[in-house]
């Protein structure tokens, strides 16, 4: 089945953006899947709209960058401002509503909200909320199998001691968002 | 007294001026690579300024480099192959002028390298004032044993040099 | 210096892909090749490459050297080199102008040599974003003298691998410096990539000519210095003679140019993935979009080209400059032939949808 996924993931730095695009590109690439991961460094990064794209294709990718995303993760309020005009109808956003609180008119139907960074908070894990989303996004779209995300989270931060255990559990709080 | 010519030091006539030191240096060299038994595992690199044509003079390994960077060169030869004695033979454009960084760089990483400065004034073109260190300023920027020891090692030697046009 | 203890050398053969950015992948070719010396200075967007190599030299008992600066690293390649050793720099723009006069050297005196450009905006400080504003530099100059560099463009983080591979063998085959040439985009990107085993093209040939002391043999001299009436031309002929043959045998490109197409996009480096998408975005049963991506930069394929563009009513270039490329396109297409060009520089990337617009708006197509 032809499967073609283009993702942006927005934040400030510090928020994961660019271990999160990591875990799914090498999810992707485990099932032998085409991946492209293009971290921005650039002028973006004041204002704190530090992103990188995700391509994932069953096919060969041309472009490494991506016009009008198929997902939009947006983990704070510049990041939905920045990239809100270039969704398409069938765009899937995710908001991160404890540090989003305009949502404007979206041309995206399908957007999932949740207060991502207070509940990776409550879970005493304020740096996994990248990894929360990531468990509602693969919930929604099952574009790889949860297995190989679970075996890309911890194959990313294998040597880093307990923090595997909990970035597994983020993600498994994501799941049940 | 040895007046043969070394082992290593050609049978040809060199394009020094007469009563240059140069030669004088060459033939030092030449002598303490055939004391030290070295010949098969010696490179030398050539400078830019008279002695650019050292190379013809010596029988042994020996490379030329752009002006200032021969300690660049050495160090890349020398990492590489840390079994070779590897030396250059600089004056003063070369090791004090342009080549100021390469030379403080090389002896800030304590390369293992022999360095011979021909410390007098430039002397390829008319007589020119050179950058060589004014003598009693060299702690202000040779901060250890080390490095003055890297630094000054060729320039003991009292040489005659052609100092008029 | 080289240790007793096991040296880690990631297995060559994988079937396995593994995530790595454009830069790490060269440097990880530059080990599989045996490239055992690297002398660098810290410059975005290749700093990962840097980094990279000294982490992995280190892996494998090479030598790993942070310079002063990008003009002692180059002079410490063509130290390294001329003992034979696999040699290897990298810089971005501004670091490559420093490198220009140990290039120029190194040519000189037929030295192999790996040098990569991660180009990026200029010209000056210029900034971090990506360009292929080099181009010029790399394939018409930059330094002194009539020498060239073999100009490789990847496109991709496996090209950037197997590029590199290619690019030690043809510096070692015909003893010239080599240059890989990408920009941010590719060096920064990631992509999975199975570490395949390359086909050996080149036989191994012994460097007779190496510093490596005389030991039971006349002198080596390293030198482009020839002094004597008609010597440096003798050398000169020589040496375009070793061009001429590369001219002959190390032409690379890809194309796909389907049979009645209208319009033939001419790009390459990461703007070649740009004109794929392109291409994608406009074909359709009439008119159809075919693509000509140059992979050497010199030698050019002008021939190539030429054929390839035969019978094409538009030529569209694409570039992250102001036409430098352009200008080869032109001598292998001549005037008569309708080249339009599309380019943004400055570190900016152009957008396949702008030029889309630009393809309609000029009735390309």
């Amino acid at each position: 089945m032809k499967l073609e996924l283009k993702i942006i993931i927005s934040g400030f730095g510090g928020q994961g953006i660019l271990s999160l695009g990591k875990i799914i590109a090498r999810a992707a690439i485990k099932e032998k899947l085409h991946a492209a991961y293009m971290p921005s460094y650039g002028a973006e990064m004041r204002g704190g709209t530090a992103n990188c794209k995700i391509i994932v294709s069953s096919g060969e990718i041309a472009s490494p960058y991506i016009n009008r995303p198929d997902v939009l993760i947006a983990l704070n309020q510049p990041s939905l401002d920045k990239f809100k005009t270039k969704l398409k109808e069938e765009s899937a956003v995710f908001i991160n509503t404890s540090l989003i609180d305009k949502e404007y008119n979206l041309a995206a139907k399908k957007t999932f909200s949740f207060p991502f960074s207070q509940i990776a908070k409550d879970l005493g894990m304020e740096k996994a909320a990248n990894i929360i989303v990531l468990g509602k996004l693969l919930k929604e779209i099952e574009f790889v199998k949860k297995e190989t995300v679970i075996a890309s989270i911890k194959e990313y931060f294998s040597g880093k001691g307990g923090i595997i255990t909990r970035n597994l559990k983020a993600f498994r709080e994501g799941q049940n968002l | 007294m040895n007046f043969t010519r070394p082992k290593y030091l050609r049978d040809r006539p060199t394009h020094y001026c007469p009563g240059c030191g140069h030669g004088v240096v060459h033939r030092v060299i030449a002598e303490v690579v055939e004391e030290l038994g070295i010949r098969g595992k010696t490179v030398g690199i050539a400078p830019v300024g008279c002695a650019v044509l050292a190379y013809d003079y010596w029988d042994f390994d020996c490379s030329e480099a752009a002006h200032g960077r021969a300690l660049a060169v050495a160090t890349g030869i020398k990492r590489s192959r840390p079994d070779l004695a590897v030396f250059s033979y600089q004056g003063d454009g070369d090791l004090v002028a342009i080549g100021t960084a390469e030379t403080i760089h090389a002896a800030n990483r304590g390369e293992n390298l022999t360095c011979i400065f021909i410390n007098n004034a430039y002397n390829y073109h008319k007589p020119q004032r050179s950058n060589k260190v004014k003598k009693g300023s060299e702690k202000s920027f040779l901060k250890s044993d080390r490095q003055k020891r890297f630094f000054f090692g060729g320039s003991s030697f009292s040489v005659p040099y052609r100092v008029g046009a | 210096m080289k240790t007793k203890k096991k040296l880690k050398v990631h297995s060559y053969f994988s079937n396995k892909p593994v995530l790595m950015t454009g830069n790490d992948a060269v440097g990880e070719a530059a080990i599989k090749s045996g490239c055992r010396f690297y002398a660098g200075y810290p410059i975005t967007p290749q700093n990962e490459l840097t980094a990279y190599m000294s982490r992995r030299m280190r892996d494998v008992g090479g030598v790993f050297i942070q310079a002063e600066s990008e003009l002692a690293a180059i002079n410490m390649v063509f130290g390294a080199s001329s003992t034979g050793t696999r040699a290897m720099t990298s810089s971005s723009s501004p670091g490559i102008s420093l490198k220009q006069e140990g290039i120029s050297y190194i040519a000189g005196c037929e030295l192999p040599a790996v040098i990569v450009n991660a180009q990026r905006g200029g010209p000056g400080l210029g900034n971090i974003g990506p360009s292929q504003s080099d181009y010029f530099q790399a394939t018409k100059g930059g330094g002194h003298g009539d020498y060239h560099l073999i100009v490789l463009a990847p496109t991709s983080v496996e090209e950037a691998f197997t590029f590199t591979v290619l690019g030690f063998d043809l510096a070692d085959y015909y003893r010239n410096p080599v240059m890989i040439l990408s920009d941010a985009i590719i060096g920064q990107m990631a992509e999975g990539i199975v570490f395949k085993k390359p086909r050996r093209e080149y036989p191994k040939k012994k460097k007779a000519w190496a510093l490596t002391g005389a030991r039971g043999r006349p002198q080596n001299i390293i030198r482009s210095l020839y002094l004597g009436e008609r010597v440096l031309e003798k050398h000169n002929l020589k040496l375009q003679e070793k061009y001429h043959l590369i001219e002959k045998k190390e032409v690379r490109f890809r194309q796909c140019v389907p049979e009645n197409a209208g319009l033939l996009v001419v790009a390459y480096g990461s703007m070649y993935r740009l004109a794929k998408d392109i291409a994608a975005g406009l074909n359709n049963s009439r008119k159809r979009v075919g693509l000509f991506c140059p992979l050497t930069l010199w030698p050019f394929p002008y021939r190539a080209l030429e054929k390839a563009a035969k019978g094409i009513k538009n030529i569209l270039v694409v570039e992250m400059s102001y036409g430098q490329m352009l200008e080869d396109v032109r001598l292998a297409l001549g005037k008569d032939v309708s080249i339009s060009f599309f380019g943004r520089a400055g570190g900016e990337v152009p957008e396949g949808e702008e030029i889309i617009d630009y393809i309609l708006k000029k009735k390309l197509l």
